[in-house]
């Protein structure tokens, strides 16, 4: 399944559109994480325990809306975009979203490409920290 | 008596010293090779095209498919930093600690992005965001300053494949 954060794949047509799938997950550290993470924080540096958090969440968050996709019948999602939250202290969600498409490999010579400023919606609204 | 003083004295003022003490010493040599780390890494990386823009610059017809990548990557700072970073909260301006921080965890970020996107065969990646990634760490009273940074793209081919 092809996935992207942009509105088109390029090589591709985008025959149907088959609107918003979503993924999320929240996920905790466990407590030795958060201890080893509290020693770490006295040095400086990369907390690996978190970013590892992150990288699970991700990864889970992303395979919950792909067979969500999948299941719509969609072989790409198009625009997708993340959110995080922390639900609680040493608990973050990750929500990622984006449309489900059919996508064909474009054969033909010159790629039928629309004006990309008007493809994009006015104000994104996520993205910003 | 003087026992007790002497131990009360090394808890309430020894431990904050020789952590700050360590802070100092291990911060420094943390941040410095990660640093060095970085600029390597951005030199090796520098033949690729990064843009934060959603038409797949500089031809909106690039072939070869598109894949999504994402990066993550969650620092801290040391004892020291958190420390001097308390203290200027009371005269106010710039918070020097934390403004590093942020700037080497996205620059770190980028470099995995572009790691990936290296990685995967493609030479470019546009659409790029960063986002400040709300992991559970970062609120409630007894807060670590952290910067979590979330980073994801489009990785696409800039060059039509020979």
């Amino acid at each position: 399944m092809i996935v992207v954060n942009t509105e088109w794949i390029p090589g591709y047509r985008i025959v149907r559109t088959l609107g918003l799938v979503m993924g999320n997950t929240v996920r905790a550290k466990h407590l030795g994480r958060d201890i080893a993470a509290g020693f770490k924080n006295l040095v400086g540096g990369e907390l690996k325990g978190y970013t590892e958090l992150l990288t699970e969440s991700r990864r889970q968050a992303i395979e919950r809306m792909m067979a969500q996709a999948q299941q719509l019948g969609a072989n790409a999602v198009v625009n997708v975009r993340f959110s995080t939250s922390a639900v609680t202290q040493g608990a973050a969600e990750l929500y990622a979203y984006g449309t489900a498409v059919v996508a064909q490999a474009d054969t033909r010579e010159a790629v039928p490409v629309e004006d990309p400023s008007s493809a994009v919606p006015p104000g994104g609204g996520e993205g910003q920290a | 008596m003087t026992l007790d003083l002497a131990m009360s004295l090394i808890a309430s003022v020894g431990v904050p010293a020789a952590l700050l003490l360590l802070g100092w010493l291990a911060g420094r040599w943390t941040e410095g090779s990660h640093l060095r780390r970085l600029a390597a890494a951005e030199a090796e990386l520098a033949g690729l095209f990064l843009s934060d823009v959603k038409s797949f610059p500089p031809s909106p017809e690039a072939t070869g498919g598109a894949t999504l990548v994402i990066a993550e990557v969650v620092m801290g700072v040391d004892y020291l930093k958190h420390f001097t970073a308390r203290i200027r909260k009371i005269f106010g301006g710039e918070v020097r600690s934390y403004s590093s921080m942020m700037a080497r965890a996205r620059r770190e970020a980028v470099v995995r992005l572009l790691a990936q996107v290296h990685a995967q065969g493609y030479d470019a990646v546009c659409n790029v965001r960063l986002e400040m990634a709300d992991i559970g760490g970062s609120v409630g009273p007894r807060s670590m300053p952290l910067a979590a940074i979330l980073a994801s793209g489009t990785a696409y081919r800039r060059r039509p494949q020979p």
